[in-house]
């Protein structure tokens, strides 16, 4: 009886004490990170048998460590795309750094040249404040490029903490499969591992799977590429993106084989900076890029429109967008592919330009697929010349949607939203080959400036008009360039050229000569082209049933046998681009058409020293097209007004040129948006990703912290409550010392006893 | 719920962090006096900034260039204000030249004052500004724009007639030069003012009456036909033609004028020709060239008095005549510059008005802009401060809420 008291004592002594131990455990641990209370599991024995310490229970929730992972991933995700938003966004607004204020300072010393055109000292300062913008667009390139820097350099440490975790996972598996054949896993080994894959979810975003029996598990990356299994871990690298060498993407090297999976991964620092690289960041450069290009190429066309201080055509004041290494820079080839080739962009149309890039690929090799990057959108090779005839080579590829393949030298001649691409393959293309086009994302590293000559800004503008100083109407004559090459197409033979002398006609009459039988009478001019060519009065005579017409020019324009005396109407419009209403003409009659002498003004007259004439109706205020040039007379001319439209010669004071050019700060160039509104909406823009991601951030925090501290609710340490257990264990192991106790005294009564 | 013991700790540091985040954020908008610090504090706002900045440093460069059209329009009125005085001046001397019995001593004297105001005149016409840009040559910024051409005896305008805008306002463009062309140049028809510059010889024509004809008219055909040629033979036939040598056919008698006996004409002497009447008499036979007398601007104006003073013949009857009818063509002439003189003041008056309202309502506008940019940037510091005390009052009350957690515990106790 004794005997088993004694056994029964020293058992609860031993679990008591383990219990103790356990509780101590906890004690210590209250500061490990990740540690995980355990629990000593008391049984009793049958019979009065006692008690064990049946197992030590570890006081985890897995699904909700799954949890933690997942929100983990999610957060760190937003925090670190945030962070790089952030930066970005106080990049472009900062005053320092932004382009909108150099943009103010740029158009504001534009406007001191506009003030006093011929001060040279002005002019310097504009030519300054021009130098000044095109460096805060490199420096705001360069900054933004950085980033881009700086994102690969946290892609490769973030890459070999990674390879570090999944080492020490894929080793903990192994002790854990050790130790569970042996019987028990201790329960810090699966703490370390829960630890070490919490750390892993700041990292990335992966799967678990837990083999149920040797309770090794398995971590899954990306679209399941497996980084841990059981006791192997796989290597993430960095590899260079191969359609563009400044970016590193991610690659899984399994067995020999590295797969690239940057578009597959998310969550944690890598999936954030990818996202953000992929989204904010590249788009940031594509509309940094696109407002420069198209800053850029307006002024130019503009400027090239003017006339600058010593009489001269302007020039360039930027470099020209499409310069051969800006239009190579636009293209790269894929690393990968089979053939080498060259490449070109060429920017048609700036005001269509998408701020974003293109993928092209080839299904075979004469057939490619075209997907634009801001909208996923995909052309295949049947979308394209579907107006009209098929272009039957390079050079007749002059619209958008046209493209022209020659599928066995490798050519391809392509054109789209404003930009032609030209690919030349070294042999032919093949199934599979890659090419980029970015047609904006470098162009605001390779703005500058070309003019630096005070005197060569070109504020004026090369056609003046004047009004002869015995006008007496209210007619204002003026001349606005529409093309920068007007003064070329002007002096083709033919086309009026400069200096051109204005008047005004009135309208066609019809004189009936006396005797005559019948009448004429409701002159129309039925295509002026014809009529410039003709001096008037007209003499119409009726012979022979028809009429023979002649004019007064020398030599004349005479036309014999027209028309029919009985018609209605006598159509001139082929020899004479007129018509007239005819009435009971009969042979001999004769008609005089010639301008009437009302004294209103019905026509315009323009002619040039060659003789060219150009007549036509006049319309007030509506522009009169001419070759490169359109003239605009405003209110009333009289009849007898003239005017001169001739070179601005010695025109220094001329600032007309100069106020087109600072016009062009509140045109809306770029999709219905200025300059700087499309600047402040990139802001904005960038604003709210940032915005969004921080929220997104602040959201995944407090739904991380709250399970975390679910999680230290069930599984953390709590000292009064250990302290509790202590005094509980400790009174246990003294009852059962007791037991001891009273057993020894048991067996001295009974041995006193005998 | 249980709580752990480390949870405990972390979590009041993670409060506390937050608590002082929040407050230093507080405290920089304080400190800076602005809400948006940057631009995802308020992505909205932060675009309308950057356009309120655009809007007021555009703003601000109007206001620059109404300074400068100012400027110019000022030295521009005042100079012209001058011409008007000398010409004024010219007008008075004019009348004084006029009078018969002046001696030749007198006219003389006129006439050197006359030389000091053409002096005066070419120096004013010719007036640069600070930047060495003549005033009044239009575009032609560099070019003098009157010179004295030996050749022929007169002054000649080489500037042309452009005029340089301003941007003052968002939709406001105003015209801060004005060229000699408009303002020297465009001498202003005077009704009845026209008339034949009787230069050859006054022997065939002997009376124009304008003034029953339509001045404006005449003017207009003679603008584009003239000067007409008439031609009297000694059979007494009359020839008109016109500049190209093409037949004038008269309104009344409506005949041609080729080869018309003048003994025929039913009204005799007078032909009418676009409107004004002329008495042609048969009995003169020779050559006359019928012209509109040019409008001169006040320097060759000035130059025309200067020379009909000190040159014309008080010998005879007719020397005479010519002399009264120059003098009278000269005022005719001054009336008309001093018209488009007071033409030019009202405009330039009129601009520097318009500069004048346009600058106060820049001014209004950049004020409305300015409280726009401060009600989206500036902080409200009311909100600010309590707020920052609150922070600050909820920051304190964790470091005492701590300070008491902490010191719980079983173990003290035991």
């Amino acid at each position: 009886m004794s005997f088993g008291l004694l056994t029964l004592g020293t058992q609860s002594l031993q679990a008591n004490q383990t219990a103790l131990a356990v509780t101590g455990q906890n004690i210590s641990n209250v500061n490990t990170e990740g540690y995980t209370r355990q629990r000593p599991v008391f049984e009793s024995r049958a019979d009065n048998g006692g008690v064990k310490i049946d197992e030590i229970d570890r006081i985890a929730d897995d699904f909700l460590n799954r949890q933690i992972w997942a929100d983990s991933a999610t957060y760190n995700s937003y925090d670190v795309y945030k962070d790089f938003a952030n930066e970005l966004d106080n990049l472009l607004a900062s005053d320092v750094t932004s382009i909108s204020k150099a943009m103010d300072d740029y158009f504001g010393a534009l406007q001191t040249a506009v003030d006093d055109p011929v001060s040279l000292p002005n002019r310097e300062l504009f030519i300054a404040q021009s130098e000044a913008l095109v460096q805060r667009f490199n420096d705001l390139d360069a900054n933004i490029r950085r980033q881009n820097e700086t994102i690969n350099g946290q892609l490769e440490s973030n890459v070999s903490s990674i390879n570090a975790i999944a080492q020490n996972i894929a080793q903990l598996n192994d002790d854990i499969r050790i130790a569970n054949a042996s019987g028990s896993i201790p329960s810090e080994l699966l703490d370390q591992r829960d630890m070490k894959l919490e750390e892993l979810s700041e990292l990335i975003g992966f799967n678990v799977i837990e083999d149920g029996t040797t309770h090794e598990i398995s971590v899954f990356i990306g679209n399941g590429e497996p980084l841990v299994v059981g006791q192997s871990a796989n290597t993430l690298t960095t590899i260079v993106n191969p359609a563009d060498s400044s970016q590193l993407n991610l690659g899984i090297a399994i067995g020999n084989s590295v797969g690239d999976i940057t578009d597959h991964v998310s969550g944690g620092h890598v999936g954030g900076i990818i996202e953000y690289r992929d989204t904010t960041l590249n788009e940031t450069l594509d509309e940094l890029g696109r407002i420069a290009l198209v800053f850029a190429d307006t002024m130019n066309e503009q400027h090239q429109k003017g006339m600058d201080l010593n009489g001269d055509a302007g020039g360039l004041m930027f470099t020209d967008i499409n310069n051969a290494s800006a239009s190579s820079n636009r293209f790269s080839a894929d690393r990968d592919n089979l053939s080498s080739s060259t490449g070109s962009v060429t920017i048609n149309d700036v005001s269509v330009i998408e701020a974003t890039e293109y993928e092209l690929v080839f299904n075979s090799d004469s057939s490619f697929t075209l997907i634009r990057g801001n909208d996923e959108v995909r052309w295949n090779q049947t979308d394209f010349n579907t107006n009209g005839p098929a272009p039957t080579n390079a050079s007749e590829v002059d619209e958008n949607g046209e493209f022209y393949l020659d599928s066995t030298t490798g050519d391809l001649t392509l054109r789209i939203d404003g930009f032609t691409l030209q690919i030349d393959a070294a042999t032919t293309f093949s199934q599979g080959d890659k090419f980029l086009i970015t047609p904006t994302r470098n162009a605001a590293s390779e703005i500058n400036t070309v003019l630096n000559e005070a005197s060569q800004l070109a504020l004026g503008s090369p056609l003046a008009t004047s009004a002869d100083s015995a006008n007496i109407g209210t007619g204002v004559v003026s001349v606005t360039i529409t093309d920068k090459d007007y003064a070329d197409q002007a002096a083709v033979v033919g086309e009026l050229t400069p200096p051109l002398d204005m008047s005004f006609l009135s309208a066609l009459e019809a004189t009936n000569a006396v005797g005559n039988t019948g009448a004429a009478s409701n002159v129309q001019v039925a295509d002026f082209s014809v009529t410039s060519d003709i001096t008037y009065p007209l003499t119409i005579t009726a012979v022979g049933g028809a009429f023979d017409v002649t004019d007064s020019g020398t030599p004349a324009t005479t036309v014999t046998g027209v028309g029919a005396i009985g018609d209605a109407q006598l159509d001139l419009t082929a020899s004479f681009g007129i018509t007239m209403d005819i009435n009971a003409v009969v042979n001999g009659d004769v008609f005089t058409i010639d301008h009437d002498a009302s004294g209103d003004v019905a026509y315009y007259q323009l002619t040039d020293a060659d003789g060219d004439r150009i007549v036509g109706e006049y319309v007030s205020s509506e522009p009169i097209t001419l070759q490169g040039f359109e003239v605009t007379v405003k209110n009333s001319p009289n009849i007898n007004d003239t005017f001169t439209i001739q070179p601005n010669t010695d025109g220094v004071s001329d600032n007309r040129n100069a106020l087109l050019l600072s016009d062009l700060q509140f045109t809306k160039s770029i999709e219905g948006a200025s300059y700087q509104d499309k600047y402040g909406q990139t802001i904005e823009r960038v604003g709210t990703e940032a915005a969004v991601a921080q929220i997104n951030a602040q959201a995944g925090k407090a739904v991380l912290d709250s399970n975390k501290e679910q999680r230290s609710s069930i599984s953390g340490v709590n000292l009064d409550e250990e302290a509790a257990k202590l005094i509980q264990y400790q009174q246990a192991y003294q009852a059962s010392a007791q037991l001891i106790q009273v057993s020894q005294t048991i067996f001295d009564t009974l041995i006193q006893s005998v | 719920m249980r709580i752990s013991t480390q949870q405990v700790f972390l979590s009041n540091i993670d409060n506390l962090n937050r608590s002082t985040s929040e407050l230093f954020k507080t405290q920089q908008q304080l400190s800076t006096g602005k809400r948006v610090l940057q631009p995802s504090d308020d992505p909205l706002a932060s675009a309308q900034i950057q356009k309120f900045k655009k809007e007021i440093a555009r703003t601000e460069q109007f206001t620059g260039n109404i300074e400068v059209a100012q400027r110019r329009l000022s030295l521009e009125e005042n100079t012209i204000e001058q011409i008007n005085n000398q010409s004024i001046r010219l007008r008075e001397l004019t009348i004084q030249g006029k009078n018969g019995v002046l001696s030749d001593g007198d006219r003389s004297a006129i006439a050197s004052e006359v030389g000091e105001i053409l002096k005066s005149l070419e120096g004013l016409m010719n007036t640069k500004d600070v930047q060495g840009e003549y005033l009044f040559s239009g575009n032609k910024g560099f070019t003098q724009p009157y010179t004295f051409n030996a050749s022929n005896g007169r002054y000649e305008f080489n500037g042309d007639d452009g005029q340089r805008y301003l941007q003052v306002g968002p939709e406001t463009k105003v015209a801060a030069t004005d060229s000699g062309f408009e303002i020297f140049e465009k001498v202003a028809i005077v009704p009845g003012y026209v008339e034949a510059d009787l230069t050859q010889t006054v022997s065939v024509v002997s009376n124009i009456d304008i003034d029953n004809g339509d001045a404006e008219a005449f003017g207009a055909y003679m603008g584009t036909n003239g000067p007409l040629t008439m031609t009297v033979d000694g059979a007494g036939l009359l020839t008109v033609t016109d500049k190209n040598g093409q037949p004038v056919t008269a309104e009344d008698p409506a005949v041609a004028l080729t080869g018309y006996d003048l003994s025929t004409n039913p009204n005799a002497p007078t032909i009418t020709i676009a409107g004004v009447e002329l008495d042609v008499s048969a009995a003169n036979a020779g050559t006359a060239t019928l012209d509109v007398f040019d409008q001169h601007n006040i320097l060759n104006t000035a130059l025309d008095l200067k020379e009909a003073l000190e040159t014309s013949d008080f010998s005879t009857e007719e020397g005479k005549d010519l002399f009264n009818s120059k003098m009278d063509n000269i005022l005719d002439n001054l009336s008309g510059i001093e018209e488009e003189n007071i033409a030019a003041r009202a405009s330039i008056g009129g601009r520097i008005n318009t500069l004048d309202q346009q600058a106060l309502v820049n001014e209004d506008f950049k004020l409305f802009t300015k409280e726009a940019l401060s009600s989206f940037e500036d902080l409200d510091y009311n909100e600010a401060i309590s707020k920052f005390a609150l922070q600050e009052t909820a920051l304190e009350a964790s470091y005492a809420s701590f300070a008491t957690v902490q010191d719980l515990s079983l173990f003290n106790y035991i």
